[in-house]
């Protein structure tokens, strides 16, 4: 088993982050995580990959959806880069799927943007990612999003405990709860 | 040109609390559907929309790679088959072309063996082992849900 998200703690008051010298506001009670994106057949994410944050969107019925910006900016991809795999259709608009991988950074246990070093959960996109082009008729999302699809794609484990406040992310099979080593309401 | 509706309409659109409704030609007995100027405009404007989308949808479909698109077509045509085939170990099927390349616990590790085996990004793909009711290469529709765009950046938290 694998904890990828250890009780990664979501606020509730805004916040402010840094990405590639842009300040990003995080809204309350989004659940943030910390990824990259990097090319399908990839074993291992590059150390110095640009990381991003991205909304855990539990009503998101895709994998990962990233502006064109966003991905240029944030995660130093251009979308000519990534194969073409066909169409995907958000709010009336339609934008490309692309193969890629999103990566996870697992935080710091309690933590939200402490990220343990070089540890990072590769999530492979069955559909790919879909790039929301720059010139839409609609602004597209202010932070990438994932979606419930990409966690399904990998078989993954979410838990959110909305009295804590905090979520945890697993691969693998839960131990059952008799097993007090790995309890994480304690 | 510009025809006035009779008193007996008017009082069946009124029934009909702004649904259509049906008149039929006595002598010929062919039907229409009256409908309020507006819906039938917006009506419109959702055919077309929809046409639209139907057209630029095609032509991302059209611009995938052709080896690719190929690749596609067989992991479709042999899902419904290599489905019972699917397990821990074989969760994920590589093709290239018509050629199944095989099966993998990960995605990575097939992508891995194409490139072993000298094949370029652009000709394979590799697709997961589970029911599917979208073709590939076909457009998903994502639920259109509440997200927040970038024009909400200026509102407050």
């Amino acid at each position: 088993m694998t904890i990828i998200l250890h009780d990664l703690p979501y606020l509730d008051r805004p916040e402010t982050v840094t990405i590639q010298g842009e300040q990003v506001r995080l809204r309350p009670f989004q659940i943030i995580v910390w990824v990259s994106v990097h090319m399908k057949g990839v074993a291992d994410l590059e150390p110095n990959a640009p990381r991003f944050p991205a909304i855990l969107d539990t009503g998101n019925n895709f994998t990962f959806t990233i502006t064109e910006r966003q991905l240029v900016r944030w995660a130093g991809i251009r979308p000519g880069l990534l194969r073409l795999l066909g169409p995907v259709v958000l709010n009336d608009i339609e934008m490309e799927r692309r193969a890629a991988n999103v990566w996870i950074h697992s935080n710091r246990r309690g933590q939200r943007h402490a990220l343990k070093p070089s540890a990072s959960y590769r999530l492979e996109l069955d559909r790919g990612l879909a790039i929301y082009p720059d010139d839409a008729r609609r602004p597209g999302p202010r932070l990438p999003l994932l979606g419930v699809r990409a966690l399904d794609d990998n078989s993954l484990d979410l838990r959110i405990n909305a009295r804590r406040r905090s979520v945890t992310l697993k691969a693998g099979r839960w131990p059952p709860s008799w097993f007090p080593l790995f309890r994480t309401d304690s | 040109m510009f025809v006035f509706i009779s008193d007996q309409q008017r009082r069946a659109l009124d029934e009909q609390a702004g649904e259509p409704l049906e008149v039929v030609d006595p002598q010929t007995r062919q039907a229409y559907i009256l409908i309020a100027r507006d819906r039938y405009d917006a009506l419109q404007m959702a055919a077309e929309a929809a046409g639209q989308r139907a057209q630029r949808c095609g032509t991302i479909v059209a611009q995938i790679p052709p080896q690719i698109r190929c690749s596609q077509e067989a992991y479709w045509r042999e899902l419904p088959d290599l489905l019972s085939l699917a397990s821990s170990r074989r969760r994920w099927v590589a093709f290239h072309g018509d050629e199944r390349i095989g099966f993998g616990r990960t995605e990575t590790e097939l992508y891995q063996e194409c490139y072993r085996r000298g094949l370029k990004d652009d000709e394979i793909y590799v697709g997961r082992l589970r029911p599917s009711l979208v073709p590939p290469w076909e457009a998903e529709v994502i639920e259109p849900s509440l997200y927040e765009s970038a024009a909400d950046d200026d509102n407050p938290a």
